[in-house]
């Protein structure tokens, strides 16, 4: 009885473990992070900074974001990239959706770009604060941290 | 004769490509640090081993889209978050052989939360016709591929105003526009009809609503534009006056997670009213495709299409019909540093019949490739 809680245990930690490993990690520019490192700025935020899981629900859902005085940029990997995969199954949202949505066809331009690769996922973060992107193996970047 | 296409072929590369730099650095010029630029260049290459039947890629411009046709693809766009929405300018352009060199987009779009409006040189935005062609070179729907029947996905100077909501686990996108070809010059690219003189009156207005599945992808779009233009003959003798509606109907979605499809019914109804000839079209492309994805640098796209146009004259004999069948296959893929390739097959089937009753019916195939890099 004991040995077989034992195990139990062992395994659900395990799944906790693996569950952790395998996340997305959601990164953002201009956001929190980067407000902290804004020491210089005068401005007063006209909205909240901090950016919140709904967040990047509805930026990926097509929704306008505002944070502070600006609008969110979400930026995605093409929709069948492993970490997409991973990123928009957390979201509840589905990726081909999002990927329609910024293809430029639509009646709206959204706030929606895909990139092909993640060194280029990082790069466009930097340049366009604030913005969300994710990655499966986050090892820091210039002007970028991670959103939570 | 090496010599001479090499040089033909070196004048025109370097012609694009100093149109397209031209334009790119104009844009750049103007506008600030967060500015995304994106420059796509590459050379086609189409082959026929026989005549060309109708509207496949080289119909009608054959003696250019028979040799290698370099091109050059510009988009410029740039963000300005001000107190009122989020205003983004955007500018996209670009040469090649066939159109040399032309605007497709230089707008400015104001956002205002769930709304906003544009003006500016607009796309229609009633089609899904791709502007960068997506896994094709050459798109197996007629209206989005060859010029003269393609008014669905272009554009002119105009103004439109949108708007979005989310209902039932769909995002629901309408638009209304209304259009000025004559302003931008655009005039000389739209409409099913031959030109009989110059243009002296040209207008259009039109509305689209595209709804989307958050949970799915699934995607439907229906749009509709009517377009009225006047023109007068060389010889001024009389004004041929067109009225006509395009519409569009589409239905895309996800059948697996690595195959796509998607469905089309688009066309043109509309007369003429012309003293020397009175008649009316029917004109409409049917489209299927299936694109399967097995990685995120591969696509494979097959394409069923059947164009038919019937045009009904005033005098006997009255009828007159056109029908077109086409198979398109391509494989796309990307490869480093921004290079990719795409390869494709397209065959089709040519049933006309005249008003005097002679039927022809003639097939034929073309086949292309496609090198580009996107900076």
């Amino acid at each position: 009885m004991r040995r077989s809680l034992r195990r139990s245990l062992a395994a659900t930690a395990l799944a906790l473990f693996a569950a952790q490993a395998h996340a997305t990690n959601w990164v953002c520019s201009g956001g929190p992070t980067a407000t902290r490192a804004e020491t210089n700025t005068t401005k007063k935020p006209r909205g909240r900074t901090q950016i919140e899981r709904v967040d990047l629900q509805q930026a990926y859902a097509g929704q306008p974001v505002l944070l502070g005085h600006t609008w969110l940029l979400a930026v995605m990997l093409p929709a069948t990239h492993p970490d997409t995969r991973q990123a928009f199954g957390e979201l509840g949202i589905s990726a081909e959706a999002a990927e329609r949505m910024a293809s430029g066809s639509g009646l709206v331009d959204r706030g929606i770009r895909v990139v092909q690769t993640p060194a280029q996922m990082l790069d466009k973060l930097a340049n366009n604060p604030p913005a969300v992107g994710y990655t499966g193996f986050f090892t820091g970047g210039r002007d970028v941290a991670l959103c939570f | 004769m090496w010599r001479f296409v090499f040089k033909f072929f070196a004048i025109r590369l370097a012609g694009s490509l100093a149109v397209g730099l031209a334009l790119s650095l104009g844009l750049v010029t103007i506008a600030r640090a967060d500015t995304s630029v994106s420059i796509t260049t590459g050379v086609d290459v189409w082959s026929t081993p026989s005549e060309p039947a109708r509207y496949l890629p080289n119909y009608a411009v054959q003696d250019t889209w028979q040799a290698a046709a370099p091109w050059v693809r510009a988009q410029v766009q740039h963000r300005v978050n001000t107190d009122v929405g989020v205003l983004t300018l955007t500018g996209v352009g670009k040469a090649d052989p066939v159109n040399k060199g032309r605007i497709d987009r230089l707008d400015a779009d104001l956002r205002l939360g769930h709304g906003g409006v544009r003006a500016g040189i607009l796309p229609y935005r009633i089609s899904w016709c791709r502007s960068d062609g997506g896994p094709w070179m050459a798109e197996p729907d007629a209206f989005c591929r060859f010029g003269g029947l393609n008014e669905v996905s272009q554009g002119a100077f105009g103004v439109q105003a949108y708007r979005s909501t989310v209902a039932g686990g769909f995002l629901i996108d309408g638009m209304v526009g209304v259009y000025r070809p004559l302003i931008d010059g655009q005039n000389d690219k739209l409409g099913p009809f031959v030109a009989v003189g110059p243009t002296v009156r040209h207008q259009a207005h039109g509305a689209s609503v595209n709804a989307i599945h958050l949970g799915t992808g699934i995607e439907a779009r229906a749009g509709w534009i009517r377009t009225e233009q006047d023109q007068n003959s060389d010889t001024g003798s009389y004004q041929r006056r067109l009225r006509y509606d395009s519409y569009y109907l589409g239905l895309q979605g996800n059948v697996s997670k690595q195959v796509d499809v998607r469905a089309s019914v688009s066309g043109y109804v509309g007369d003429q009213i012309n003293p020397a000839l009175l008649f009316e079209w029917d004109g409409r492309s049917e489209t299927l495709e299936l694109i399967f994805k097995p990685d995120s640098t591969q696509s494979l796209a097959t394409g069923l299409s059947r164009y038919t146009n019937v045009t009904t004259y005033a005098v006997a004999p009255n009828g007159q019909r056109l029908q077109v069948d086409s198979l398109s296959l391509a494989w796309r893929k990307d490869w480093a540093k921004g290079f990719y390739t795409v390869i494709q097959a397209s065959r089709s089937l040519d049933d006309a019949t005249t008003r005097r009753g002679v039927q022809t019916v003639r097939d034929g195939s073309a086949y292309g490739v496609r090198v580009a890099k996107v900076f």
